[in-house]
C-alpha cells in the first residue's frame, strides 16, 4: 500500500531523528562540535523514522539509547527541499512516530543534514 | 608510518611500504563498523555488507598512493559503506554499493553535483580524489 502524505501533520511541525555516536555518523571539529553525516538521512526502505517533537520529550525519543544524539528539522523544510518525492505520514507507536517516505537524493539529504539543529549532542566517543 | 601498498586480494588489504598514512587510519574505522551488529543505529540497521566491505577495501587500495586526508568511514543504515572527505572548502561523499558506487561533490561555492560509476571503478575513485584536492 502506497502512504500517502498526512496534510494534518502541518509545517510548523518539527521533527526529531536520533543520530548514533559510532560508524562516523558523527564526526567532531576542532572546536568540539559535531557534524552529522547524511547517511543519518538514509534509509534503505526508504521510510525514515522520526518522531513529532510537541507531541515526545527527547528523553522519550532517546530512551535505552543514551549516548546517541537528537537533530531537529522541521517538515517546512522537508517539503520544500524533497517536493513530491517525500509523503510524511504517522506510523504509531508511540503516537508520535512518523515515517518519511520516498527516495531521497544525496543533495537532498545534504541540505536536510545542514538545515538539522542538535538537540542533544552524541556522546562522544 | 609509512607503509607500502602491495595487494588488494579477495578483500583484504595488504600493506607494507609508501601507501599514505590515512589508508591506514580508514581500514581501522572499516574494520571497527564492521564490528556492529544488527540494528546499531536503533533503527533496525543492517551490519557491514561483504560486497561493500570489499569494494571499500579495493577502494583504499586504488586510492592508496593519493594525498587525502582521512575519512570519516560511515557505515549506512542498509550495510553499505561511505566515504566523506572535506578538503579546501570542497566535500566528497563516495558510498560504495555491492555494484558500484554513487557520489556527492559539493563544491567551494556550494554547488552539488551526484553521480554514478558502475565501471572503471578505478579512474572514477582516483577523477574524483583528484577533484577533491585540486577542485
Amino acid at each position: 500500500m502506497v502512504r500517502q502524505d498526512d496534510a494534518s501533520i502541518s509545517d510548523k511541525v518539527f521533527l526529531l531523528r536520533r543520530i548514533p555516536p559510532w560508524a562516523d555518523r558523527v564526526t567532531w571539529d576542532d572546536g568540539g562540535n559535531p557534524l552529522a553525516s547524511t547517511m543519518n538521512f538514509d534509509d534503505p526502505k526508504q521510510e525514515m523514522s522520526v518522531c513529532i517533537e510537541h507531541e515526545t520529550t527527547p528523553d522519550e525519543v532517546l530512551d535505552g539509547h543514551p549516548d546517541f544524539g537528537l537533530l531537529r528539522f522541521s517538515t517546512q523544510v522537508a517539503r520544500g527541499l524533497c517536493g513530491t518525492a517525500i509523503r510524511i505520514c504517522r506510523d504509531p507507536p508511540p503516537p508520535s512516530h512518523v515515517l518519511i517516505c520516498g527516495k531521497l537524493t544525496r543533495s537532498m539529504r545534504k541540505k536536510l543534514r545542514d538545515s538539522a539543529t542538535w538537540v542533544k549532542f552524541p556522546t562522544r566517543l | 608510518m609509512l607503509v607500502e601498498q602491495t595487494a588488494v586480494t579477495a578483500g583484504f588489504l595488504i600493506l607494507r611500504g609508501h601507501a599514505a598514512p590515512w589508508v591506514i587510519d580508514a581500514a581501522k574505522k572499516l574494520e571497527a563498523i564492521g564490528k556492529l551488529p544488527s540494528g546499531w543505529d536503533s533503527y533496525g540497521g543492517a551490519p557491514l555488507d561483504l560486497n561493500a566491505r570489499t569494494l571499500t577495501v579495493n577502494a583504499l587500495g586504488w586510492l592508496g598512493n593519493e594525498n587525502l586526508p582521512v575519512p570519516a568511514v560511515v557505515l549506512g543504515s542498509g550495510g553499505t559503506v561511505q566515504l566523506e572527505w572535506r578538503a579546501g572548502g570542497r566535500e566528497l561523499e563516495i558510498e560504495l554499493e555491492k555494484d558500484g558506487i554513487e557520489f556527492l561533490k559539493v563544491h567551494a561555492n556550494k554547488e552539488m553535483e551526484e553521480g554514478q560509476a558502475k565501471t572503471d571503478l578505478p579512474r572514477q575513485l582516483q577523477d574524483l580524489s583528484w577533484w577533491l584536492l585540486h577542485g
